[in-house]
């Protein structure tokens, strides 16, 4: 099962990609989960504010990842 | 909150132009029910940081979300106003400082409402569309603007 994570401005910058792919196990399957591993890999997620989307909605609770979800971590917005 | 209005495309590829708003107010001439416009126009300001001078600002969004929020911003506004009818485009891409970025526009039969919901509309893109702004200073650094 594979989900995509979606990266938006200063987080495109720091993970140098806009989005990546991710095979989900039982190692990886919630979004908390996912969070920990993004941080991670990207340890200058810690040092930023940003919220994140599944489907586009914004969740603050864990969930269970399913095949299909959409993840996208985005950055304070900035519109207008 | 469900009804028949159609989903409509935001976003415009680079500076909203003059042309473009004047043709949008010109537009409402058959309406004959609407007695009052307003319009916010959202500008691309010179700020200075440590020293330099943003020269423009590069917009980006998740632009499906956004299209979603910007929808559910329309109809709370329809819900909250009694509004005729309602605009809001905003810039991707690059605008530069003295271009528009942002055209909010709203009509009703009466003057009060279309202040209150001007000031409502824009003050929620600001804060639920997901877009964001790369500052791009005249030495071609940047830095990522965020709302306050």
């Amino acid at each position: 099962m594979e989900i995509t994570v979606k990266y938006f401005g200063i987080i495109a910058d720091i993970t140098q990609k806009n989005e990546e792919v991710f095979s989900i196990d039982e190692n990886l399957n919630t979004l908390k989960k996912m969070q920990l591993k993004l941080e991670v890999n990207y340890p200058k997620l810690l040092v930023i504010k940003y919220s994140i989307a599944v489907n586009k909605k914004f969740l603050q609770n864990d969930i269970l990842l399913e095949k299909y979800d959409e993840i996208a971590l985005l950055p304070p917005f900035a519109g207008g | 909150m469900t009804t028949d209005r159609p989903k409509k495309t935001t976003f415009i590829q680079g500076a909203i132009s003059s042309e473009f708003i004047g043709n949008s107010i010109a537009k409402h001439q058959s309406k004959t029910t609407i007695g009052a416009h307003n319009i916010f126009l959202g500008q691309v300001r010179a700020d200075g940081i440590d020293g330099k001078t943003i020269a423009a600002i590069e917009y980006s969004a998740y632009e499906e979300m956004a299209e979603q929020s910007f929808y559910e911003i329309r109809e709370a506004a329809f819900a909250k106003y009694n509004l005729t009818c309602m605009h809001i485009y905003h810039s991707l891409g690059s605008v530069k400082t003295g271009e528009i970025c942002l055209f909010v526009f709203v009509s009703a039969p009466r003057r009060k409402v279309v202040f209150e919901a001007i000031e409502f509309l824009v003050e929620e893109i600001k804060q639920k569309v997901p877009i964001f702004g790369k500052e791009i200073f005249e030495d071609q650094t940047y830095t990522w603007k965020k709302n306050t």
